[in-house]
């Protein structure tokens, strides 16, 4: 556990070493702060579902930049060497590296949230579609880092691991695209149930269905399990 | 008591290209064994393969007599690693870097903060605490890398190039570091610069063409010529070969004389040569050489090439 906690201490601490993390919150929060308000004040509206459309195209955008390095710089420095040689299991690297991640996830997120305030303030919001609006968008830019830290892992080359990460959650955004070819009737509702945009459009009105979390908690799990395996075969 | 390393016929490769082919050797605890070669000829893969981060095609390599593979974390504790390229990261301080690979060494708390402040100090480390990596020198980048090595005492530690790059003066103070550093430990230290490990090392290993060759001590090893008088080829080599120390004796019959040539394991194994024979027969010369650590590498070199070369008896030619 000491070992577990070192690992995340030391991911946080390079989060917020550079000013790359800053940068990013200061994009992030602008973008979110500028969606919030054109809703709010030219829509007229004291709801956040199209804030919450605007965040997930937003995590889209950002987070392959949030977990390019997470692998990758370790591989281009050597420093995976140390890592792979410290008493520390695979699994153990992938946890706390994922944690840091969902940590700076978190503080976006949670900057966004002051937007709630002027809400509460001025109108009378529905808070429960709030709350599991947060909860859906925060499941859903988790599944987007378990993608990123995979490509990660994959390369040494930040840049690439940006580009391919953003090129597979573009695909996975898509997928449902591919359920209308009638070449692949059989394949309809796997590229539909694989859809990022199709899950999403509940999270965002904050409806939180069994499924829903089903599906964000598998991408999430299948991509740290495929990363400990990478990292497991490096060693063969 | 089973030695610190053990690397047993341990075969590796890289796709169809195979890198070590069976190499066995074990360190002992208090030793530090150099491990030559050129570039390209495992030497980097031999240490990966000792810190875990790799794992073997075939043998095993056990440290502290406990197997190492991919769940090996008990047998992990016991090592101490530094790459050819320290594995720093340059965006964090010295402190907040060596307290995190503290940590994932198992040290927490009190004890974990003294072996931060030890290695700090040992590693002369103290006026750079609060720097960020990324800003040192090279010389205290790789002084950054021995202090992570070396912290939570473990019990073998592995040198990969640890000198290389380094100019004159960093080089003469990281062997310091090194001598000071591997006290009590199993060291292997890898190194393609013979000068490095003549200087280090006490008993030096050569990696060449996938196998191990022994070169016994890193120290100039005597080699003594003596021609001797009333004695044949045979009482000859029987005296030598009776006297402590000596090795490698081999006679050979010139007229009315016999010229013996044999190795020894320190200079004073000259004095009883020539006390041994001199019962027996007439000491005409007595000749001392010291063989430096490059001669006998080129020597061993030569004779693997030779080994390799040789047409095979079986009418099959490699």
């Amino acid at each position: 556990m000491t070992a577990l906690k070192a690992l995340f201490v030391k991911e946080l601490r390079e989060y917020f070493a550079t000013p790359i993390a800053f940068v990013l919150l200061a994009v992030f929060w602008a973008l979110s702060g500028w969606f919030f308000s054109f809703g709010l004040f030219f829509v007229n509206v004291a709801q956040m579902v199209g804030s919450f459309h605007n965040m997930s195209l937003l995590l889209l955008l950002v987070m392959p930049l949030v977990t390019m390095r997470v692998f990758a710089e370790e591989n281009k420095t050597g420093t995976m060497e140390l890592l792979l040689s410290l008493p520390l299991a695979e699994w153990q690297i992938v946890v706390a590296k994922f944690g840091a991640a969902f940590v700076m996830l978190l503080t976006m997120l949670a900057g966004t949230a002051t937007a709630v305030l002027p809400l509460v303030l001025y109108a009378q919001p529905d808070l429960g579609p709030i709350v599991g609006g947060y909860l859906g968008i925060t499941l859903l830019g988790a599944a987007f880092m378990g993608v990123g830290m995979f490509v990660s892992s994959l390369t040494s080359n930040q840049i690439i691991a940006a580009l391919l990460t953003w090129g597979v959650l573009t695909l996975l955004w898509f997928a449902d695209y591919a359920s209308a070819l009638d070449t692949l009737p059989g394949l309809r509702g796997l590229f539909l149930h694989l859809s990022f945009s199709v899950h999403y459009v509940d999270v965002i009105r904050g409806v939180i269905n069994l499924g829903t979390v089903v599906y964000f908690l598998s991408v999430i799990g299948v991509m740290l399990a495929l990363t400990t395996l990478g990292l497991k075969a490096r060693r063969a | 008591m089973s030695a610190s390393v053990e690397f047993l016929n341990v075969r590796k490769r890289y796709g169809t290209h195979p890198v070590l082919k069976g190499v066995s050797f074990n360190v002992q605890r208090g030793e530090i064994v150099g491990l030559l070669g050129p570039n390209g000829c495992g030497k980097t893969t031999t240490l990966r393969l000792i810190a875990g981060f790799l794992s073997p095609d075939g043998g095993e390599v056990r440290v502290c007599g406990q197997p190492l593979g991919s769940g090996s974390l008990a047998a992990r504790r016991h090592i101490g690693y530094l790459p050819e390229k320290p594995p720093l990261y340059d965006a964090l301080r010295v402190t907040d870097y060596l307290d995190f690979v503290a940590a994932a060494k198992g040290l927490s708390g009190t004890a974990r903060r003294r072996a931060v402040d030890q290695a700090m100090q040992d590693y002369a480390l103290t006026d750079v605490t609060r720097k960020i990596i990324g800003t040192l020198s090279k010389g205290y980048r790789q002084r950054v890398g021995l202090a992570q090595a070396t912290l939570a005492g473990p019990e073998v530690l592995l040198l990969d190039e640890a000198t290389n790059g380094l100019d004159a003066l960093q080089m003469v103070e990281a062997r310091a570091l090194i001598r000071a550093g591997s006290q009590g430990r199993a060291v292997v230290f890898c190194s393609h610069l013979m000068q490095e490990v003549a200087a280090l090392c006490d008993r030096v290993l050569v990696l060449h063409d996938g196998r191990i060759v022994e070169l016994g001590d890193a120290a100039p090893t005597p080699r003594f010529e003596l021609r001797l008088d009333g004695v044949d080829g045979a009482g000859a080599l029987a005296l030598v070969q009776a006297v402590p120390g000596v090795h490698d004796a081999e006679v050979r019959t010139e007229g009315e004389t016999v010229l013996v040539r044999c190795s020894g394991t320190r200079l004073e194994v000259a004095d009883a040569l020539a006390r041994a024979v001199l019962v027996e027969a007439r000491l005409l010369s007595l000749a001392v050489h010291r063989d430096s650590l490059e001669e006998r590498f080129i020597a061993a070199m030569r004779r693997e090439q030779r080994v390799h070369a040789a047409p095979r008896t079986d009418g099959v030619t490699t």
